[in-house]
């Protein structure tokens, strides 16, 4: 069928993430981290060290990879359970499990989306074995530098790898100026560039905002699984797919650290570092995944980010008009740079006589898919009206992404469709 | 299908500068679309709804949906897209003795006439300060070239002197926008029919005028009508069958009422309007089918927009003789009037009447002649000279409009 790519299995692998080019999925049912190519190859195999289930809540319904971890989520029967694993020596492992259990008495769970607040940076300059002090290019300064978890413990760097395949986890205990200090020292050399990656939170999209089912996103510290906060919103019910990732799609904010998630037909940026009873959005992004008759959206079952490129995990696309469904999950892309996305069109009046006289002002308005205006930008108008004619065209953008041509009637009583084109350059 | 436009899934709209919005209960979204259907933008809302939305209004600054869940009982709620989401603002339950499917929220747009500093308490701005503006109205203001906006509350109001009940947070420039909403106007089905209205600060009823008139009404606006009445009026404005009546909300009279041409091709049956938007000169008409050309287009179960126009145009023209009979003499002559009247049936004013008649000898002397410049009677009169056939003769009458 057309414009299928990786293939995953519907209600066994309804979850991927990304790592350099290769695609990742839990697969309950083959007891394996499968790693898969673009054109759906599976391109290796890491079996679990502790087996997921076979039955139909056991199939993980999102994955996400930290840098380090790949994490999964399970809406079980009686619980949401978020586990953390590890490739090691072939083996998919499973470090850590957290259950969100119905049984709560304040809380019940019920949830499809969910990510982990993830950082990457790297040393800056060499760092010896037994050093107590790292140095590092980004986020020394960063408030998840200062992270504590419920059981006091500072946030866990990991190092590497270095030229020798080491790698090693550090605990922080002060920030200082371009870096931190850690308890105990680091047991490997490292070179200047070495990765260093570190998580904070996990975010639960929640279909219940403590026993009301209006939704809530949810906050717990992803070392201890404790519940820290929730934000109730109707915007965080039925989130299906979720991701943190770091964008630089907003000009306002530059680089930015965000939790995306999709809702209906966007995806929208929390910035989660703010404080406050609610948590603001740094912006919000539409896409196609609507089916051609422009009234039915199509469902997006996990999200993952990879340099500027957004995947979209569905059973079906429209291209070019077109809705294509699949027998298999594949994905679908976005982009996080600023691309035409859309033009609306104006008429003023929009009724005028055909008279080859009477004229209209015709406005297009260019924006993004981040609802910001396309500025500078040439937008050709044409009309299906023999007589009728455009005058003006192309018109540039301006600073609100407007162009605007004046249309003269032709002399015959019809609906005029008038068309503007712009392109991306 | 035929014709079809924006393809809303449910039957509620609002339009602003070319953009279609559509509250959808089953996406929890407010939606934004293009002309062609195309979704440009969702914000999701921060409170789920589960009820239909019946009708959808917008104020400049907040969009209002109504919900008519039954059991005497009508949901009001006021939205307000902030950062990226549409969250709720208020909600007013009405009951008991409601049901409605139309609604709207009184609201004026107007501008500062005078630079603001942030600090100032006395404000002045272009339009109604001699008006609905008094004391315990509440302003808003913005956006200025920051893109700020804030709300204040009017103390009094002295010649065009705004006195504020505390200064303003942010600094303003002449031609910022002013806007502000006073009442909702309800349409209430309940019983015989009857119009409400509301205090949209309060959700507390203030008025009840019962009429049959108001019973069974689908769609309704609030708009600022320009050049087409005597004055330029705010008017409620509402669909009653194929009319499109324009009510001055003080007196409840209507400053006038338009013709649609929501019938099918039969000239009978009535397209129903589900919801009604104006922008600029153009009503937007929410219908699921539509008639163009002497063709019906049915659109199932998506809606779209059919346009009407505000500002007076072409809607009719009859062509009258007298005497109806002469002889064909090739010498008598009757007198041609053509009656041309627009949408609000007003005599259209200085409009082109060309005649054309289906005699090989008989004419029409003057050609074209206008339409009545100075007394608004829409008549544009000439002249037939007979030929010499006996027989009917077919004088038609075109009309076309310039402005």
């Amino acid at each position: 069928m057309g414009y299928e790519n990786i293939k995953l299995i519907k209600d066994q692998q309804d979850n991927f993430t990304v790592d350099q080019g290769y695609f990742y999925t839990f697969d309950h049912d083959q007891d394996s981290l499968l790693q898969k190519t673009d054109d759906g190859n599976t391109s290796f195999t890491y079996p679990f060290d502790t087996l997921l289930g076979n039955t139909a809540t056991d199939i993980v319904k999102s994955a996400e990879f930290d840098g380090v971890y790949f994490w999964s989520l399970q809406n079980k029967s009686d619980r949401v359970s978020i586990k953390r694993w590890k490739i090691d020596n072939y083996i998919c492992k499973l470090k850590q499990t957290f259950d969100y259990l119905d049984s709560d008495p304040n809380h019940n769970y019920d949830s499809y989306a969910f990510s982990v607040e993830h950082y990457h940076t790297t040393l800056n300059g060499a760092t010896v074995s037994g050093s107590s002090t790292i140095y590092l290019n980004e986020y020394s300064d960063h408030n998840s530098m200062s992270f504590t978890t419920t059981s006091g413990a500072g946030v866990i760097l990991h190092i590497g790898p270095n030229s020798n395949g080491e790698e090693e986890d550090v605990e922080v205990a002060t920030t200082v100026s371009g870096g931190v200090t850690i308890n105990g020292t680091t047991q490997y050399d490292y070179d200047g560039g070495a990765a260093v990656n570190y998580y904070t939170h996990i975010w639960m999209f929640n279909n219940y905002d403590g026993l009301d089912s209006t939704g809530a996103l949810y906050k717990f510290d992803a070392y201890t699984g404790d519940y820290l906060t929730r934000y109730g919103s109707g915007a965080y019910n039925s989130v299906s797919a979720a991701t943190f990732y770091n964008v630089d799609s907003f000009a306002a904010y530059g680089n930015v650290d965000t939790l995306a998630y999709v809702k209906g037909t966007n995806t929208l940026f929390i910035n989660t570092g703010q404080a406050g009873a609610t948590l603001p959005y740094y912006g919000s992004m539409v896409m196609d995944n609507v089916k051609k008759d422009e009234a039915t959206v199509r469902p997006v079952y996990d999200i993952v980010m990879d340099d500027q490129n957004v995947y979209r995990l569905q059973d079906g696309a429209t291209y070019y008009g077109v809705d294509n469904e699949w027998t298999y999950y594949s994905y679908q892309l976005s982009s996080l740079d600023s691309f035409v996305t859309s033009i609306s069109l104006a008429a003023y009046p929009a009724i005028i006589a055909a008279n080859q006289v009477s004229t209209s002002d015709i406005v297009a308005i260019v924006k993004d898919q981040f609802l910001q205006p396309i500025v500078a930008r040439l937008v050709t108008f044409t009309d299906d009206n023999t007589l009728g004619i455009i005058i003006g065209s192309p018109d540039n953008t301006d600073a609100d992404g407007k162009a605007q041509v004046v249309y003269k009637s032709g002399n015959d009583a019809t609906e005029v469709k008038i068309t503007a084109v712009v392109e991306q350059t | 299908m035929s014709y079809e436009n924006i393809r809303f899934r449910k039957p509620n709209m609002v339009v602003d500068q070319g953009y279609f919005y559509m509250l959808d209960e089953d996406w929890d979204a407010l939606v934004e679309k293009l002309d062609d259907g195309t979704v440009s933008f969702t914000y999701p809302l921060d409170t789920t709804i589960s009820n239909p939305i019946k009708d959808l209004e917008q104020d400049g600054i907040n969009f209002w949906s109504l919900e008519n869940p039954g059991g005497g009982t009508v949901n009001i709620k006021r939205w307000k897209i902030e950062n990226s989401i549409c969250n709720l603002k208020d909600t007013f339950n009405l009951s008991p003795g409601y049901s409605s499917e139309a609604f709207t929220v009184e609201h004026y747009h107007t501008t500062v006439s005078t630079t603001i500093s942030g600090g100032d308490s006395n404000i002045q701005v272009s339009r109604y300060y001699d008006t609905v503006i008094s004391g315990g109205v509440t302003l808003t203001l913005g956006p200025n070239n920051s893109d700020q906006y804030e709300d204040v509350v009017v103390n009094s109001v002295s010649g065009t002197n705004i006195t504020l009940t505390s200064g303003t947070q942010y600094s303003y420039e002449i031609g910022d926008g002013v806007n502000f909403y006073l009442y909702l106007w309800v349409f209430n089905s309940d019983g015989a029919g009857s119009l409400c209205q509301i205090d949209a600060w309060t959700g507390n009823l203030l008025n009840q005028y019962n009429d049959s008139e108001y019973d069974d009404i689908t769609a309704c606006t609030f708009a600022r009508i320009n050049n087409v009445f005597s004055s330029n009026v705010d008017a409620l404005i509402y669909v009653k069958t194929t009319n499109l009546k324009f009510v001055n909300i003080n007196t409840l009279a209507n400053y006038g009422i338009m013709t649609m041409d929501n019938l099918r091709k039969n000239g009978s049956t009535i397209i129903p309007i589900y919801d009604l938007a104006i922008s600029g000169n153009t009503i937007y008409r929410l219908q699921d089918e539509a008639t163009y050309y002497g063709t019906d287009n049915d659109w199932g179960s998506l809606y779209n927009y059919q346009v009407s126009t505000v500002r007076p145009f072409i809607d009719s023209i009859t062509v009258s003789a007298f005497p109806l009979i002469l002889p064909a003499n090739a010498k008598n002559v009757t007198q041609i009037t053509a009656l041309v009247n627009d949408q609000y049936g007003n005599g259209a004013e200085y409009k082109p009447v060309f005649f054309t008649d289906n005699d090989s000898v008989g004419y029409i002397l003057t050609n074209p002649a206008y339409t009545d410049y100075f007394f608004g009677t829409g008549e544009a009169k000439t002249a037939y000279r007979a030929g010499v056939d006996i027989h009917t003769v077919n004088i038609e009458g075109t009309v076309t409009q310039y402005d």
